[in-house]
């Protein structure tokens, strides 16, 4: 997606040292960049961390930012998704990873939580033991709700290959949704 | 495109992940982040555009000063280049001569220019002297158009050579300096006749700028009664003793020249020298007073000789106008290194 006029300008305006500009642009961004990051880390407050970080790095990278084709909310996911990474490699992604998945999560223990709220849980726990970039594609393809031409070049992949992605994502997904599951029947049992 | 048909486990698998409730971010939390942001805006964007609007600053006064630089420079230039062309010595210029009816023309040039005769040369001695001070009028007084600015002194001297030493030939009790290697030294005589253009040094020495021999049949009919042609600007008038071009000339008390003449006026003068205790003072044996309206506006005046044969003066300010004129009136072309030289044209014409 190109940019509208209307974000054309304000980016513009932005760069220009217009502060009501970048603060229209933060509004329009803020919550699709809090959620995506939400879904990747374990907790809130990491995912609000990282998306403050998103927009010091937003402004900062204003003056040499150049409208390319490549949509500003995709830049935005672009340093989202970069910050993750790092994030990550900070934490030792890898044993987080093996840790246990309730264990890892500093979420309220789902027993105590609506079923809803558990359904939230199981999937970004499961999400998040997906490839990166399976969790990108799902995440912004249907949490985000991001057309395939702006998801294909936040993730630069073609769309041939969005679509094979597209399908060993979701099988992945739901690989490890059963696992989950299972596991967690196991921990209730077992806890009950 | 994608494709997005999905099987029933996929499309139930998307449901999930499009209806799973979002965390929001609490408006406390959304605030900070964003006063955070703005800070960093404010100290990253806004501080940014200063140094741009510094650096165009500076470019606009860098840009000011270039030009007004440029300018200076370039009225330096034509300034230098206008007071060089003034102050330059005749001596110092290219200068073709042309001579009369001698058949003899010398090019006196700078020391690295020697311009070689186009005419053999012949060295008739001649018993007459003239000698010409300034710029030449017709003996004849034919129509002498002059310059409504004073031209440059140029000293006309035409007379037997009394001493050679060195460099310095004598004509008329005046040392005139001729370049220590122009090719005439080699083939004058005391004795010999040469007609000698040249300016006024700062040591009242002529310098000489043309060198060049004259026939005697061409003395006898130039000089009529009088030795000395003598043309300027009046420089001074004490009674009937006027000064023309530093040469001081003197008059019949009872001239009738002297009612009107005035400081300023171009004169054609004649006569003969003659010793007035230490100094030699012309006396006039026949003045006339040019009119100046006749004067025309290219800084160039044309001297007839009173023998149909004549060349031409200029003031040195037409940066190669003067040179010009002297190469039209002779209708030779000017040859390499003559069209930069200013003032020194000079040529025949009838």
């Amino acid at each position: 997606m190109q940019l509208t006029l209307n974000e054309q300008e304000l980016v513009a305006k932005a760069r220009n040292g217009d502060e009501g500009a970048v603060t229209l642009l933060y509004d329009a961004h803020i919550e699709a960049v809090f959620d995506y990051i939400r879904y990747r880390v374990d907790s809130t407050e990491e995912a609000e961390d990282l998306t403050s970080e998103v927009f010091l790095r937003m402004v900062r990278g204003l003056v040499g930012y150049k409208e390319q084709g490549v949509p500003f909310r995709a830049w935005l996911y672009r340093i989202a998704a970069n910050l993750i990474v790092d994030h990550y490699r900070r934490r030792e992604k890898t044993q987080l990873a093996s840790a246990p998945e309730y264990a890892a999560s500093d979420e309220p223990d789902p027993l105590d939580h609506l079923a809803n709220e558990e359904e939230a849980m199981h999937l970004r726990l499961a999400l998040r033991r997906l490839p990166e970039e399976y969790q990108n594609l799902l995440i912004l393809r249907f949490v985000e709700d991001l057309p395939h031409t702006e998801i294909s070049k936040i993730l630069n992949k073609s769309a041939v290959s969005l679509r094979a992605m597209q399908y060993r994502a979701l099988k992945a997904l739901a690989e490890q949704l059963n696992e989950l599951s299972t596991s967690y029947n196991a921990f209730r049992k077992h806890n009950l | 495109m994608m494709d997005d048909q999905f099987t029933p486990e996929e499309q139930h698998l998307i449901e999930r992940l499009r209806a799973a409730p979002k965390v929001k971010l609490s408006a406390s939390t959304r605030e900070a982040i964003r006063q955070q942001m703005l800070s960093e805006f404010r100290t990253s964007v806004v501080a940014a555009q200063r140094p741009a609007t510094f650096n165009r600053y500076h470019l606009q006064r860098l840009i000011v000063w270039c030009a007004a630089a440029s300018i200076i420079i370039i009225v330096a230039g034509l300034l230098f280049l206008q007071n060089r062309s003034q102050s330059t010595p005749n001596h110092e210029a290219t200068t073709l001569v042309a001579s009369s009816d001698n058949q003899v023309a010398i090019a006196v040039a700078s020391p690295t220019e020697t311009l070689i005769p186009t005419i053999p040369i012949t060295i008739t001695p001649a018993p007459s002297v003239v000698t010409e001070v300034p710029s030449e009028v017709p003996s004849t007084e034919t129509s002498v158009p002059i310059p409504s600015t004073p031209p440059e002194k140029i000293v006309v001297v035409e007379g037997p050579i009394t001493t050679v030493v060195n460099n310095v030939i004598t004509i008329h009790d005046f040392n005139i300096e001729v370049e220590a290697q122009h090719p005439i030294l080699n083939l004058i005589d005391v004795g010999d006749v040469v007609r000698i253009e040249g300016t006024i040094g700062s040591d009242n020495q002529i310098v000489a700028s043309m060198v060049s021999n004259i026939t005697s049949a061409s003395m006898v009919n130039n000089t009529v009664a009088a030795t000395v042609n003598l043309d300027g600007l009046v420089e001074a008038i004490d009674g009937a003793l006027i000064t023309v071009n530093g040469i001081q000339a003197q008059l019949d008390a009872d001239n009738p020249v002297l009612r009107t003449l005035q400081v300023g006026d171009f004169v054609s003068v004649q006569g003969d020298f003659q010793a007035n205790g230490a100094t030699v003072v012309l006396l006039v044996a026949r003045i006339t007073l040019i009119d100046n309206a006749t004067l025309p506006e290219n800084n160039c005046w044309y001297h007839d000789t009173g023998m149909g044969m004549g060349h031409w003066h200029c003031d040195g300010m037409g940066m190669g106008i003067g040179m010009g004129m002297g190469m039209e009136a002779m209708g030779m072309e000017a040859p390499p290194g003559m069209g930069i030289e200013p003032g020194m044209g000079m040529g025949m014409g009838n």
